[in-house]
């Protein structure tokens, strides 16, 4: 069973204590996101990928006691990846240059960093199929708590609001609320990044 | 209490739709999760010890800067507000703790300090749980306040708290009493919980007796009674067993049993205790054997019944078919 942090900061104040269970569960939390952060950005490359993700999140242990908690934990993390990326294609010579994502052009990035307290953004429009995959992928990565688990568990994998309570460890009225919340907060970052709704973007996809 | 927001069906359809045609989101593989959890584990160890050591060397010259002024003042000292004792640190969550002093609750995590004159609460999704250095467990439930009174008393105002309090081997504990709106409770080596509910209070006792007082009356309670106490002195008894799921939450807010270099015995024991269920051996060889198996490994994440067949599975002792309020150990043929 997974304890319960209300905050990011309260999380790596766990961990600096020595909590066994934090550490395990920031690991489980933030290591596939920070990996499919990275992935992309080298073109595909999972050993560079394995490599980049260990050094982010070595250099993350050593600045844990500097998180102020002004900035999401998974953008601090992505921060931190982002220079171990041009540090890791600085020393390998085989990649000519760094591959830039659609997401990390500065209007979408915004976007998506807001997502935890979504503003007034620019609308985005026309990306192809594969970039909308990848974006909405990108949303529910950038979700608040577990918010893309949950959606993803629900309605991608058809687990029962039981099931998800129980892999959550707390009980099926705080799942179901999770659940309502997560998507909520989807629906919401969704329209923030595409600028239209969920069934709009779909439509998109399919044309 | 928590609110569930009901929306539109379509809204649900439409994202369950986009969700399904993204599909999955890509999850590394097994092996590189390990190999990177490896390092990254190594890494925070290190940062963890290199701050402790760190911290007591600080601690160290505070302490050596602080004899010396207490020395000098020791006798004024005498005459001042004694300072709060420390009467037990949190081994499970984190709390929210003020002071009269100091009303701005902080949060204190694992290995902090409770004081007397603590005022100690629970958020209403979390549970924390307290150690007294005899090795009394006091476990606190969702949206729960405690003042710490002294080292052996405390106030509860809301929520609940289990104690649990091993006898030694003399048969004596850690004796705690928890004041409440209706009325106070004291015991010597038992396990049982006090709720508030309104004006009145709930004592449930797990196992051995505890005695109930309240500006009219005294009552003892026995193990598998409930008894509600409310403030005009009125009681009533309900019965609860020790292993019915009610209990669940006192492990959930437990610390995980480190199993590491434990023995067997003293695992079973453990779960024993946690789960209210009285632990038989089959034989005396059985007993002996689990008191030399030394375990390895750890429980985490795992229930207690998952626990118990994980380590068993690694062991020659089995479970054997017993009622509910028993565990059953034998040696596998």
């Amino acid at each position: 069973m997974s304890p319960v942090y209300s905050t990011d900061s309260l999380l790596i104040a766990a961990m600096l204590k020595g909590d066994e269970a934090a550490f395990r569960l920031f690991f489980e939390t933030y290591f596939p996101r920070v990996y499919r952060f990275a992935l992309p950005r080298l073109g595909g490359d999972a050993e560079a990928c394995k490599e980049v993700v260990q050094a982010t999140l070595i250099k993350a242990m050593r600045a844990l006691a500097g998180f102020r908690g002004e900035s999401a934990l998974f953008s601090w993390l992505c921060q931190i990846c982002r220079r171990q990326i041009v540090d890791y294609l600085r020393a390998h010579q085989r990649h000519v240059r760094n591959v830039v994502l659609i997401d990390d052009t500065p209007g979408l990035r915004e976007a998506l960093e807001s997502i935890a307290a979504p503003a007034s953004d620019e609308p985005m429009h026309g990306y192809g199929s594969a970039e909308t995959r990848r974006l909405v992928q990108s949303v529910l990565d950038r979700l608040p708590s577990r918010y893309g688990d949950v959606l993803e568990w629900k309605y991608i994998e058809g687990r029962s609001v039981e099931e998800i309570g129980a892999l959550l460890g707390v009980g099926q009225t705080a799942a179901q609320s999770l659940l309502a919340r997560a998507r909520t907060a989807f629906r919401e970052a969704v329209e923030t990044v595409f600028g239209s709704a969920a069934s709009d973007v779909l439509a998109g996809m399919r044309k | 209490m928590t609110t569930v927001h009901h929306e539109p069906e379509s809204n649900d359809a439409s994202i369950e739709e986009l969700l399904r045609e993204v599909g999955a989101r890509d999850e590394p593989s097994a092996e590189v999760a390990r190999d990177v959890m490896s390092a990254v584990h190594a890494e925070w160890r290190d940062i963890v010890q290199q701050r402790q050591r760190q911290q007591r060397v600080v601690a160290w010259r505070y302490a050596a800067g602080l004899a010396l002024a207490v020395l000098v003042s020791t006798f004024a000292y005498r005459f001042m507000a004694s300072e709060q004792a420390q009467v037990a640190s949190i081994v499970h969550g984190h709390v929210l703790a003020s002071t009269e002093a100091d009303t701005d609750p902080k949060v204190r995590a694992v290995g902090e300090i409770i004081r007397v004159g603590d005022i100690v609460q629970t958020e209403v999704q979390t549970r924390a749980a307290v150690s007294f250095p005899d090795g009394l467990s006091l476990r606190l439930d969702h949206g729960t306040r405690i003042t710490v009174d002294a080292s052996d008393r405390i106030t509860l105002a809301a929520g609940a708290v289990y104690i649990d309090a091993p006898a030694d081997g003399a048969g004596h504990g850690h004796a705690l009493t928890v004041n409440t709106i209706a009325g106070s409770v004291q015991h010597v080596g038992t396990q049982y919980e006090v709720r508030t509910q309104g004006d009145a209070m709930l004592v449930s006792v797990r196992e051995g007796r505890v005695v109930v007082t309240s500006p009219t009356s005294t009552n003892t309670g026995e193990a598998g009674q409930v008894l509600r106490l409310n403030t005009d002195g009125e009681l009533t008894l309900s019965m609860l067993p020790s292993t019915d799921p009610y209990w669940q939450w006192t492990l959930q807010a437990a610390p995980t049993f480190d199993i590491d270099n434990q023995s067997l015995a003293a695992f079973l024991q453990w779960i024993s205790r946690e789960t209210g269920r009285q632990l038989v051996y089959s034989t005396p060889q059985a007993e002996a054997a689990a008191a030399d198996v030394k375990l390895r490994g750890s429980i985490e994440g795992l229930d207690a019944d998952a626990a118990l067949a994980a380590v068993l599975s690694t062991t020659q002792l089995r479970r054997y078919r017993t009622d509910t309020h028993e565990i059953g150990i034998e040696l596998a043929p």
